[in-house]
Protein backbone atom coordinates (compact mmCIF):
# COMPACT_ATOMS: atom_id res chain seq x y z
CA UNK A 1 0.00 0.00 0.00
CA UNK A 2 2.83 2.37 -0.77
CA UNK A 3 0.40 4.69 -2.53
CA UNK A 4 -1.51 5.02 0.67
CA UNK A 5 0.84 7.26 2.59
CA UNK A 6 1.91 10.84 2.48
CA UNK A 7 -1.42 11.89 1.11
CA UNK A 8 -2.55 14.00 4.01
CA UNK A 9 -1.66 17.65 4.29
CA UNK A 10 0.30 17.88 1.07
CA UNK A 11 -1.92 20.59 -0.30
CA UNK A 12 -1.98 22.75 2.80
CA UNK A 13 -1.22 26.43 2.36
CA UNK A 14 2.00 26.10 4.33
CA UNK A 15 3.18 23.18 2.24
CA UNK A 16 2.91 25.26 -0.92
CA UNK A 17 4.49 28.32 0.61
CA UNK A 18 7.45 26.39 1.93
CA UNK A 19 8.46 24.64 -1.22
CA UNK A 20 11.73 25.86 -2.58
CA UNK A 21 12.63 27.94 0.45
CA UNK A 22 14.28 27.09 3.76
CA UNK A 23 12.79 24.05 5.44
CA UNK A 24 10.09 24.81 7.94
CA UNK A 25 10.89 24.12 11.54
CA UNK A 26 8.60 21.43 12.96
CA UNK A 27 8.34 21.78 16.71
CA UNK A 28 8.21 18.25 18.07
CA UNK A 29 9.67 18.56 21.50
CA UNK A 30 10.11 20.82 24.48
CA UNK A 31 7.23 22.22 26.43
CA UNK A 32 5.19 22.47 23.25
CA UNK A 33 4.73 18.72 23.07
CA UNK A 34 2.27 18.68 25.91
CA UNK A 35 0.44 21.75 24.65
CA UNK A 36 -0.42 20.67 21.11
CA UNK A 37 -4.03 21.47 20.51
CA UNK A 38 -6.41 18.60 20.12
CA UNK A 39 -10.15 19.00 20.40
CA UNK A 40 -12.24 15.94 19.76
CA UNK A 41 -15.87 16.05 18.80
CA UNK A 42 -17.99 13.05 19.58
CA UNK A 43 -20.82 12.15 17.26
CA UNK A 44 -24.31 12.61 18.60
CA UNK A 45 -24.84 9.12 17.25
CA UNK A 46 -22.77 7.74 20.12
CA UNK A 47 -25.75 8.24 22.40
CA UNK A 48 -27.67 5.65 20.44
CA UNK A 49 -24.77 3.18 20.53
CA UNK A 50 -26.64 0.87 22.88
CA UNK A 51 -29.21 0.08 20.23
CA UNK A 52 -26.65 -0.89 17.61
CA UNK A 53 -25.43 -3.73 19.79
CA UNK A 54 -28.18 -5.81 18.21
CA UNK A 55 -26.67 -5.41 14.74
CA UNK A 56 -25.32 -8.49 12.99
CA UNK A 57 -21.86 -9.50 11.82
CA UNK A 58 -21.79 -12.61 9.61
CA UNK A 59 -18.53 -14.59 9.57
CA UNK A 60 -17.92 -14.55 6.70
CA UNK A 61 -20.50 -12.54 4.76
CA UNK A 62 -23.15 -14.42 2.78
CA UNK A 63 -21.46 -13.89 -0.58
CA UNK A 64 -18.40 -15.82 0.58
CA UNK A 65 -20.07 -18.28 2.94
CA UNK A 66 -18.27 -21.28 1.48
CA UNK A 67 -14.83 -19.85 2.30
CA UNK A 68 -13.00 -20.77 5.48
CA UNK A 69 -11.35 -18.38 7.92
CA UNK A 70 -7.62 -18.68 8.56
CA UNK A 71 -6.03 -17.88 11.93
CA UNK A 72 -5.13 -14.37 10.75
CA UNK A 73 -8.72 -13.72 9.69
CA UNK A 74 -8.18 -13.98 5.94
CA UNK A 75 -10.56 -16.01 3.79
CA UNK A 76 -9.09 -19.21 2.36
CA UNK A 77 -10.45 -22.16 0.37
CA UNK A 78 -12.15 -24.96 2.34
CA UNK A 79 -9.68 -27.61 3.44
CA UNK A 80 -6.86 -25.16 4.18
CA UNK A 81 -4.97 -26.42 7.21
CA UNK A 82 -5.69 -24.53 10.42
CA UNK A 83 -8.64 -22.66 8.94
CA UNK A 84 -12.19 -22.80 10.28
CA UNK A 85 -15.50 -22.97 8.44
CA UNK A 86 -17.84 -20.02 8.72
CA UNK A 87 -19.89 -19.61 11.85
CA UNK A 88 -23.20 -20.58 10.27
CA UNK A 89 -25.03 -17.81 12.06
CA UNK A 90 -24.20 -14.14 12.36
CA UNK A 91 -22.92 -12.82 15.70
CA UNK A 92 -24.57 -9.84 17.31
CA UNK A 93 -22.71 -6.62 18.04
CA UNK A 94 -23.07 -7.42 21.73
CA UNK A 95 -21.38 -10.81 21.36
CA UNK A 96 -18.56 -9.36 19.26
CA UNK A 97 -18.01 -6.51 21.67
CA UNK A 98 -17.71 -8.88 24.62
CA UNK A 99 -15.30 -11.11 22.70
CA UNK A 100 -13.16 -8.19 21.55
CA UNK A 101 -12.80 -7.14 25.17
CA UNK A 102 -11.56 -10.63 25.96
CA UNK A 103 -14.42 -11.28 28.33
CA UNK A 104 -15.90 -14.32 26.66
CA UNK A 105 -15.43 -16.09 23.36
CA UNK A 106 -17.91 -15.83 20.53
CA UNK A 107 -20.72 -18.31 21.23
CA UNK A 108 -20.03 -21.85 20.08
CA UNK A 109 -16.38 -21.28 19.18
CA UNK A 110 -13.17 -22.87 20.41
CA UNK A 111 -10.29 -20.67 21.59
CA UNK A 112 -8.48 -20.72 18.24
CA UNK A 113 -11.69 -20.40 16.26
CA UNK A 114 -12.69 -17.38 18.31
CA UNK A 115 -9.36 -15.72 17.55
CA UNK A 116 -9.63 -16.42 13.83
CA UNK A 117 -13.19 -15.04 13.70
CA UNK A 118 -12.23 -11.91 15.62
CA UNK A 119 -9.31 -11.37 13.26
CA UNK A 120 -11.73 -11.65 10.35
CA UNK A 121 -14.02 -9.09 11.99
CA UNK A 122 -11.11 -6.70 12.63
CA UNK A 123 -10.25 -6.84 8.95
CA UNK A 124 -13.76 -6.00 7.74
CA UNK A 125 -13.73 -3.32 5.08
CA UNK A 126 -16.25 -0.71 4.16
CA UNK A 127 -18.81 -2.35 1.90
CA UNK A 128 -18.49 -5.77 3.51
CA UNK A 129 -21.46 -7.06 5.42
CA UNK A 130 -20.99 -6.34 9.11
CA UNK A 131 -18.53 -3.45 8.66
CA UNK A 132 -20.89 -0.74 9.83
CA UNK A 133 -21.84 -2.83 12.84
CA UNK A 134 -18.18 -3.40 13.72
CA UNK A 135 -17.37 0.29 13.20
CA UNK A 136 -20.18 1.30 15.53
CA UNK A 137 -18.82 -0.97 18.26
CA UNK A 138 -15.62 1.07 18.31
CA UNK A 139 -17.43 4.28 18.90
CA UNK A 140 -16.41 5.69 22.27
CA UNK A 141 -19.24 6.17 24.69
CA UNK B 1 15.47 -0.99 28.24
CA UNK B 2 15.32 -4.38 26.58
CA UNK B 3 11.87 -4.01 25.04
CA UNK B 4 11.70 -3.44 21.29
CA UNK B 5 10.55 0.06 20.31
CA UNK B 6 6.86 0.37 19.56
CA UNK B 7 5.86 0.52 15.90
CA UNK B 8 3.12 2.81 14.73
CA UNK B 9 0.80 2.95 11.74
CA UNK B 10 -2.46 4.54 10.79
CA UNK B 11 -5.69 3.45 9.19
CA UNK B 12 -6.05 3.34 5.45
CA UNK B 13 -6.71 6.59 3.66
CA UNK B 14 -10.42 5.81 3.24
CA UNK B 15 -10.83 5.85 7.02
CA UNK B 16 -9.77 9.48 7.31
CA UNK B 17 -11.11 12.72 5.92
CA UNK B 18 -8.67 15.58 6.42
CA UNK B 19 -9.41 19.28 5.83
CA UNK B 20 -7.44 22.43 6.52
CA UNK B 21 -9.34 25.19 8.25
CA UNK B 22 -7.91 28.51 9.35
CA UNK B 23 -4.47 27.10 10.12
CA UNK B 24 -5.85 24.09 11.96
CA UNK B 25 -6.55 20.65 10.58
CA UNK B 26 -9.81 18.78 10.97
CA UNK B 27 -9.56 15.01 10.86
CA UNK B 28 -12.73 12.96 10.62
CA UNK B 29 -12.05 9.35 11.60
CA UNK B 30 -14.73 7.19 10.00
CA UNK B 31 -14.32 4.07 12.18
CA UNK B 32 -14.99 6.00 15.38
CA UNK B 33 -17.20 8.73 13.95
CA UNK B 34 -15.04 11.22 15.85
CA UNK B 35 -13.80 14.53 14.49
CA UNK B 36 -10.50 15.83 15.83
CA UNK B 37 -9.21 19.36 15.49
CA UNK B 38 -5.44 19.10 15.53
CA UNK B 39 -2.57 21.54 15.30
CA UNK B 40 1.03 21.19 14.16
CA UNK B 41 2.93 18.92 14.46
CA UNK B 42 0.17 16.29 14.57
CA UNK B 43 -1.01 16.64 10.93
CA UNK B 44 2.60 16.47 9.75
CA UNK B 45 3.20 13.32 11.81
CA UNK B 46 0.05 11.69 10.46
CA UNK B 47 1.01 12.60 6.90
CA UNK B 48 4.43 11.00 7.34
CA UNK B 49 2.90 7.86 8.80
CA UNK B 50 1.63 5.10 6.51
CA UNK B 51 -0.28 1.88 6.85
CA UNK B 52 2.96 -0.07 7.34
CA UNK B 53 4.17 0.03 10.96
CA UNK B 54 7.34 2.04 11.61
CA UNK B 55 9.34 2.93 14.70
CA UNK B 56 9.39 6.51 15.95
CA UNK B 57 13.01 6.90 14.85
CA UNK B 58 12.14 5.89 11.28
CA UNK B 59 9.30 8.37 11.28
CA UNK B 60 11.71 11.09 12.38
CA UNK B 61 13.93 10.26 9.41
CA UNK B 62 10.96 10.70 7.09
CA UNK B 63 10.01 14.01 8.63
CA UNK B 64 13.59 15.22 8.48
CA UNK B 65 13.44 15.00 4.69
CA UNK B 66 10.91 17.83 4.76
CA UNK B 67 11.37 19.64 8.03
CA UNK B 68 14.02 21.04 10.31
CA UNK B 69 13.43 19.02 13.46
CA UNK B 70 15.97 20.65 15.76
CA UNK B 71 17.82 18.66 18.36
CA UNK B 72 17.63 14.87 17.82
CA UNK B 73 17.03 13.65 21.36
CA UNK B 74 14.35 16.21 22.07
CA UNK B 75 12.64 15.46 18.75
CA UNK B 76 12.58 11.73 19.48
CA UNK B 77 11.09 12.27 22.92
CA UNK B 78 8.58 14.72 21.47
CA UNK B 79 7.41 12.50 18.64
CA UNK B 80 6.95 9.63 21.11
CA UNK B 81 4.56 11.77 23.15
CA UNK B 82 2.66 12.86 20.06
CA UNK B 83 2.36 9.31 18.76
CA UNK B 84 1.03 8.16 22.11
CA UNK B 85 -1.55 10.92 22.21
CA UNK B 86 -2.58 10.17 18.62
CA UNK B 87 -2.87 6.50 19.56
CA UNK B 88 -5.09 7.44 22.49
CA UNK B 89 -7.35 9.29 20.05
CA UNK B 90 -7.48 6.26 17.75
CA UNK B 91 -5.88 8.20 14.88
CA UNK B 92 -2.67 6.18 15.14
CA UNK B 93 -2.43 2.50 15.91
CA UNK B 94 0.31 0.56 17.64
CA UNK B 95 1.45 -2.64 15.93
CA UNK B 96 1.22 -5.72 18.13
Amino acid sequence: MSDDKNEIDTDGPEAQAEQGVARRRLMLGGGLAAASAVVSIRPALAQSAASVLNCQIPVPDAGRASQHIAADGSLVPPGTEGAFPGSGRAFTGQEVKAALRGGRSLPGTSHEQNRAYLNYIRRLQNGTSGFTCYASLQMPH
Amino acid sequence: MGAAPLRYYRDRQEALVTRHLDGLTLVYHRPSGMTHIVDSPLPEIMAALGVEPVEAAQLLDRLRETYDLGEEEEALAGIGLHLDSLAALGLVRIAR
